[in-house]
């Protein structure tokens, strides 16, 4: 069986390839003459955010071995901060590779016996990757820890746990009989104690309906939020957190920096294929235009079987498989929209900050990602990019990143940081983080 | 500190990061000569035999000559400049013998036979395992060693010529590392090492011009050592079984082949007697280093991710003078002293941590005497201090400072 070849993207040439690449365009991590010697004094840690703070990788939030590098947790170790505490979890995560004529389950990556590799990606359920070892009785909110909900909204983030559980199961993991009836910002700001907190939210509320193909809650997808809601909240989140000394909050990301979005349209232009056929949300045929309409990552093992194997396609893409274009300008304008607030919102509440309140930090990850994505970041003498499964900064989601990459943004929290309140704690050396498997 | 010592003489020749000349050669030949830098190719001895072989043709009797020369090398660089946090890293330690034979027998009618076993090619880089140049080179290794029989004849009583033949045999070792990208994650180990065979010859005169001076030229051809050998892998095990056997696949043990271009060597001298007591010398010698245009194994196994291996070198020709004087102190003891100065080889945007060359200056003190039957002992001790280099080569840049003492010590007889 054929399968979307890669030989664009295969690894020919990193091997023995002396001198290549314009390094003078490449972000580099400031140097730091004076490493930080011992811990710095933040106090007691807590991480609130979605499936980017709780680890989330290669589809599944279940692989121990992802858990361990979230961001939240590669930022507590270098700031010294000991028994930063995640949900204990048991599970996989899509496999990285296999050896052609041999699948396994949710495989993403393959290579045949040449090495030559090509991608096969089907829609999973990511709750069956997954297998919660501690349950919420259990759990102890008072130490340094990662509230990190999969899948959870802004909005959602303002409602009781209870209210979300029914829609995003991994909600369950911090349900106990006193914080169920807790909110997700509630429960940090009523339980965690925290003398530092990293806000990450925000993301899914543009990114479900990118993800899901721009189809809207009412046909089964999801919607963007309210942008005066989303204001709202995360008033609410600030004020909520408002005696909090330290807080870093994290802005989102262009939805054209995930190869989730991009990736299939290159791998297409490269088989030359121009356009195809998809379906709008009647069920009638309509043109997807690869110059301007994204056909997801998603859609891969579907076209592999029908255009590849077929040579032709015979059956149309559904329209969960396509960001079209009048989508893809809907989630860029949210993302835009949403920056702005959050910006607005920080400032508001920077004013009336005082006393050993420090100035609450925005870390601005949209336009972070937009230069990783354009330059790559060097480690050790290599650069890792946002290429879809060989760059090494993406899990193979396409959605989130990988332990690597989980560590850039640590790194990149850590620089504001050191810029913002004069810090020196010392960056995450990427280097010691190679031979960490990208999949399960 | 790390001590290589080759004990074998036959069988042998440790290399050094190159120390009195540039790029990979070693010029160390004889006590005798590197008491005046080098400057010998105007000069009479068995060991002429290296330097000019038109030196042997004004040797009576029989000659042998038994050298051994200790290289101590040290190099600091201060980089790569390009990533951040970096600092001072200093090769491995490492101690170089180099030996070196002569034999030269004078036969009827100013016919004079003769051979030497030397090496005069050769490398020795060692840095620390995972250091951060590790994808630029770990460990390198060149040892060659070279058989030149020669003949000598006096043409006329105050013009001699010399020609000969070298054939060498080389070994040549590297190990690096090479990211294998995102979709594995790790560190490829490679360990490369060939063998062969390379044929050259030399040719020189030397021409009196009265009783006090004497002019010489000598020419040692350029060789290629064509090799054969063998690349391994290896790298830590990876967690995923399938990810392991995959890696397995694309990084087979293979044979390779591989090219060193050697380069040919030009000295033009002259000695002057000033008295009977002190003797001058200086010589001009131009190497052809520029036929050096990369380091290339030709792995026989290719697969996606196994590409061979080519290392750009560019090598330029390079100039270096070499000036010296003996004292004969009094019959029994000879004083000698020498400068050089060589350009180096290696553009400044190729200066990488497998050799770093750099334009060099050298100071040596000898001393020679004479023993019982027609014995006599040389000694020296040579300085040599290159020029801190700052390479722009593009993944690796920094400023690199080597500095290599030299000590040897030759016994001879007449007989």
């Amino acid at each position: 069986m054929s399968r979307i070849r890669l030989h664009h993207i295969a690894l020919v040439g990193l091997l023995f390839a002396w001198g290549c690449g314009d390094e003078d365009s490449i972000p580099s991590i400031p140097n730091y003459e004076n490493p930080a010697s011992s811990a710095q004094d933040f106090g007691a840690y807590a991480a609130i955010g979605n499936s980017l703070t709780a680890g989330f990788q290669s589809g599944a939030w279940g692989n121990p071995d992802h858990i361990e590098y979230s961001f939240p947790n590669q930022l507590a170790r270098a700031l010294g901060i000991e028994n930063f505490d995640q949900v204990a979890l048991g599970g996989t995560g899509l496999a990285s590779v296999t050896v052609d004529g041999a699948p396994v389950g949710n495989q993403v990556l393959n290579f045949d016996a040449s090495g030559n590799s090509s991608v096969s990606y089907s829609p999973i359920d990511s709750l069956a990757l997954f297998t919660l070892q501690t349950v919420g009785a259990d759990i102890s909110f008072a130490a340094p820890r990662n509230f990190g909900i999969p899948g959870i909204t802004l909005l959602g983030a303002t409602q009781p746990l209870t209210a979300v559980q029914p829609l995003i199961p991994y909600a369950g993991a911090y349900m106990n009989a006193t914080s169920a009836s807790l909110s997700q910002i509630d429960l940090v700001a009523q339980q965690a104690n925290a003398d530092f907190i990293t806000l990450w939210l925000g993301n899914n509320d543009v990114l479900g309906f990118v993800t899901a193909g721009g189809v809207p809650a009412a046909f089964g997808g999801q919607d963007i939020s309210d942008a005066t809601l989303f204001s709202g909240a995360y008033a609410y989140a600030l004020n909520a957190f408002a005696t909090t000394e330290y807080i870093v909050a994290l802005n989102i990301p262009d939805i054209n920096s995930i190869p989730y979005v991009t990736y299939p349209n290159a791998v297409l232009g490269s088989l030359g294929v121009t356009q195809l056929m998809g379906t709008d949300l009647a069920g009638n045929t309509v043109p997807v235009d690869l110059s301007q309409d994204f056909v997801l990552l998603s859609a891969l093992s579907t076209l592999q079987a029908d255009l590849l194997d077929n040579g032709a396609q015979d059956t149309p893409l559904g329209p969960q498989y396509v960001l079209d274009a009048s989508e893809a300008a809907a989630a860029q304008a949210a993302v835009d929209e949403f920056n702005t607030r959050i910006a607005a919102t920080i400032d508001q509440f920077n004013t009336g900050r005082q006393g050993n309140q420090s100035p609450i930090l925005l870390v601005d990850m949209n336009s972070f990602f937009s230069e990783v994505t354009q330059n790559g970041v060097m480690a050790g003498g290599n650069t890792l990019t946002t290429t879809y499964a060989t760059g090494g900064l993406f899990s193979l989601d396409g959605i989130h990143p990988s332990s690597l990459g989980y560590a850039v943004v640590a790194n990149k929290v850590i620089e504001t940081m050191n810029e913002g309140w004069g810090r020196s704690i010392e960056p995450i050396d990427l280097e010691s983080l190679f031979g960490v498997a990208p999949g399960m | 500190m790390n001590s290589r010592i080759t004990g074998s003489i036959l069988c042998v020749t440790a290399l050094a990061s190159s120390a009195l000349s540039a790029g990979f050669a070693i010029s160390e030949q004889s006590p005798a000569a590197m008491g005046t830098a080098g400057a010998y190719s105007a000069a009479q001895s068995a060991s002429s035999i290296y330097y000019n072989p038109a030196g042997i043709a004004g040797l009576s009797g029989r000659n042998f000559e038994g050298d051994v020369h200790i290289l101590m090398p040290s190099t600091d660089l201060t980089g790569p400049t390009n990533r951040p946090g970096y600092r001072t890293e200093s090769m491995e330690s490492e101690t170089f013998v180099v030996p070196g034979l002569f034999y030269a027998h004078e036969l009827s009618g100013g016919h004079t036979m003769g051979l030497g076993v030397f090496a005069y090619m050769g490398l020795g880089v060692t840095w620390e395992e995972d250091w951060v140049g590790r994808e630029e080179i770990e460990e390198i290794g060149l040892q060659a060693i070279t058989v030149n029989p020669t003949w000598g004849y006096r043409l006329k009583d105050n013009l001699r010529v010399g020609a000969g033949l070298s054939v060498t045999h080389g070994d040549v070792h590297l190990s690096r590392d090479t990211y294998s990208g995102g979709a594995f994650n790790t560190y490829i180990d490679a360990d490369m090492e060939g063998a062969g065979w390379a044929f050259g010859y030399n040719l020189g005169l030397q021409y009196d011009m009265d009783e006090k001076t004497t002019f010489a030229l000598s020419w040692r051809s350029p060789i290629t050592l064509a090799g054969e050998g063998e690349a391994e892998f290896s790298w830590p095990e990876l967690d995923n079984p399938t990810q392991q056997g995959l890696l397995s696949a694309q990084f087979p043990t293979t044979d390779l082949n591989l090219d060193v271009e050697m380069p040919g060597i030009l000295m033009a001298g002259v000695s002057h007697k000033l008295n009977p007591q002190l003797v001058l010398r200086g010589d001009f010698v131009l190497s052809t280093w520029s036929a050096y245009e990369e380091l290339y194994f030709d792995f026989e196994t290719e697969t996606s991710l196994l590409q061979d291996s080519r290392s750009p070198k560019e090598y330029e020709d390079t100039m270096a003078l070499r000036l010296g004087g003996e004292w004969q102190m009094n019959p029994a003891t000879i004083l000698r002293f020498g400068y050089y100065y060589e350009e180096e080889a290696v553009k400044d945007e190729l200066v990488e941590p497998s050799l770093p060359d750099g334009a060099r200056n050298g100071f040596s003190v000898g001393m020679g005497y004479a023993l019982k039957g027609n014995q006599m002992l040389d000694v020296y001790f040579l300085l040599v201090s290159l020029q801190a280099r700052e390479s722009t080569f593009a993944s690796f840049p920094g400023v690199y400072e080597t500095s290599i003492p030299i000590l040897g010590l030759g016994w001879s007889k007449s007989f």
